[in-house]
């Protein structure tokens, strides 16, 4: 699923008309659980996380790589590079001891921090997806200092 | 007697209520360094007995919460007032220290219902009020909110705020890591709760208009794929109370959130990200257009209009670290405004214009205070593990805000504007993110 295209606003000035073919029928707060499976997804987004690894650590309030994640975005971008037809999914997530909003901003900007990386190791922007959960999608923690920066990471995953 | 609320405000360790003067409303002594209660007895007649206990039940709470009312218990009343004709003798009630007597009566006719109500000030002996209304039966509750708003605005001197609703996101984990998060509304006093949305859907901060009619808020639209959520986008929505349809405001390239009305109701403020920045952008619900008010390479989020829609407060990190900002409604003259210890964050204007609430953290905690729009008078609230997101009550007397403590137990807590009366609010699971209505107002 790409972001569409035809949806993005054209920019005039500051000022830019709304994409509103999308109408008022769309409805998020009843919409159904329904699962796609595809079984060779799963077998390439297990071999990315086996051989190139799917997390990426920042510092707290921070969004610049380290030497650390730059080996893990590296390996990620040679993946990619041998899976033409793979694309990404990028989530950043921040710890929970922040405000929400701003976080979510945060994670935006971890997201959009490691895409840029990928993009400038020869992976097509096209093929990288980038979503912020900011605070509200942590993994299992305890609130340890070390767990609290592992909080602090994006995930990236084969998606499509 | 308007300006009670400023001196409990300038004053607010120091302050009492106390007796009254010839105008039948409260004083304010500032010095004694409690708050007491104006004690308070609610008579109400009833020919059918059918509603009066629920009747007033509703009022004592709303007046209770408020902290500024003691009632006295309905069995030490000495006298037994049939109806609002019949005046009460006085040296009865000021023996059972009555400073305040409502006198009511209902009749129930049919499907419809009728009240009458009228405040005495016991010691000076004047009727003060007087008040009637007529609805269907079906309304009782929000006649008894009506009517505990009456007494209120005649004793406080202020609008009563209790036919309000509190919008709030509900969260509930799940085994392995799986957090649901549901819209929910509920009366101002916990009554009449309802679910909105099914969980199915990841919500967050939703926002009321003006009008109360219809909110606004922040979701991600998701597919799942072997078992795991995908994002489709992350944008802003509205919800229709009248219809409980839910529509999309607009989709752009990139995530937009931390929506906010315009005082009028015409616009929506919120933040855009892309490409790393996160920039405030104002949309026109009529015409759709979209301007953009900040740019920069920098975080700028959860904004918020002055009440009479001239400025902007914002939260953003252009300085280096997060701050509050204010600015002109169309994006020009961008001022710092906060300058204390920590970082800043989620400003909301009082409806009175006179006080900015926000979150403030750092080393010492979280913590929920006030500053006024000049950078003045900052003071603290209320403290937790993890206290944030502020919304003013109508008027702007107390604040609800989101409380996380040390076992991530989400709940939402209320406090005065002068820090006093801090205390949870009941909702049946962890709620986060609350939003308190406007007056909704009788029909």
């Amino acid at each position: 699923m790409k972001i569409k295209n035809k949806n993005l606003v054209s920019l005039v000035a500051l000022a830019f008309l709304a994409a509103c073919e999308c109408g008022p029928k769309e409805d998020v707060t009843t919409s159904e659980e329904q699962n796609i499976v595809d079984n060779d997804l799963s077998t390439d987004a297990k071999d990315f996380i086996a051989n190139a690894g799917d997390r990426v650590f920042y510092d707290f309030d921070k969004s610049n790589i380290s030497k650390e994640s730059e080996a893990t975005l590296l390996r990620q971008s040679e993946w990619l590079k041998a899976h033409e037809k793979r694309n990404v999914l990028i989530e950043g997530h921040c710890d929970e001891r922040g405000t929400r909003e701003y976080n979510l901003a945060l994670g935006e900007r971890r997201a959009d921090a490691a895409a840029k990386f990928l993009a400038d190791h020869g992976v097509s922007p096209n093929r990288i997806r980038t979503v912020s959960y900011g605070k509200d999608r942590p993994i299992a923690a305890t609130g340890t200092q070390q767990e609290i920066h592992r909080l602090n990471r994006v995930a990236i995953s084969v998606i499509e | 007697m308007f300006n009670f609320i400023k001196k409990i405000c300038v004053c607010f360790s120091v302050i009492c209520f106390s007796t009254y003067s010839d105008s039948g409303k409260v004083v304010v002594n500032i010095n004694e360094g409690v708050m007491k209660p104006v004690n308070i007895a609610l008579n109400i007649y009833d020919g059918t007995q059918s509603l009066k206990d629920i009747v007033l039940k509703v009022i004592q709470k709303d007046l209770e919460g408020s902290f500024l009312f003691r009632t006295i218990p309905n069995a030490a009343f000495m006298q037994n007032l049939k109806g609002v004709d019949e005046t009460p003798s006085f040296a009865l009630w000021r023996a059972i220290k009555t400073q305040y007597l409502m006198n009511a009566e209902m009749h129930l006719k049919g499907e419809s219902l009728q009240v009458n109500m009228v405040l005495y000030d016991i010691l000076s002996q004047s009727k003060i009020s007087e008040y009637s209304l007529s609805g269907s039966v079906k309304e009782w509750r929000k006649m008894a909110h009506m009517m505990a708003n009456k007494v209120y605005e005649r004793i406080i001197g202020e609008k009563g705020y209790f036919d309000t609703r509190i919008l709030y996101v509900a969260t509930q984990q799940f085994p392995r890591g799986v957090k649901k998060y549901r819209l929910a509304v509920m009366d101002q006093d916990g009554a009449n709760h309802k679910y909105l949305t099914n969980g199915n859907t990841m919500v967050l901060t939703p926002r009321m208009s003006p009008n109360g009619k219809e909110f606004c808020f922040f979701a991600y639209r998701e597919k799942k794929v072997n078992g795991r959520r995908i994002p489709l986008d992350a944008c802003i929505y509205r919800y229709d109370f009248a219809t409980s349809r839910t529509q999309l405001v607009a989709r752009f390239k990139g995530m937009t959130y931390a929506p906010r009305y315009s005082p009028d109701g015409s616009y929506l403020i919120f933040s855009l990200s892309k490409g790393g920045q996160s920039s405030i952008y104002r949309f026109d619900l009529l015409t759709k257009q979209i301007t953009r008010l900040t740019k920069g390479n920098c975080i700028d989020t959860s904004p918020c209009y002055s009440p009479d829609g001239k400025y902007i407060v914002f939260n953003s990190d252009r300085g280096g670290t997060q701050q509050l900002y204010i600015m002109n409604a169309d994006g020009t003259n961008i001022r710092r405004l906060s300058f204390g210890k920590g970082r800043y964050a989620t400003p909301v204007w009082s409806p009175r214009g006179d006080w900015i609430a926000f979150t403030r953290f750092g080393r010492e905690g979280f913590f929920i205070g006030v500053i006024h729009p000049d950078g003045t008078g900052e003071r603290m609230l209320a403290s937790g593990y993890l206290v944030e997101a502020p919304t003013w009550s109508p008027g702007g007397r107390e604040l609800m805000f989101a409380h996380q403590d040390y076992n991530r137990k989400d709940k939402i807590f209320r406090v005065d504007i002068t820090g006093y009366n801090k205390h949870e609010v009941n909702t049946p699971l962890n709620a986060i993110d609350p939003e308190w209505s406007a007056n909704l107002g009788w029909h």
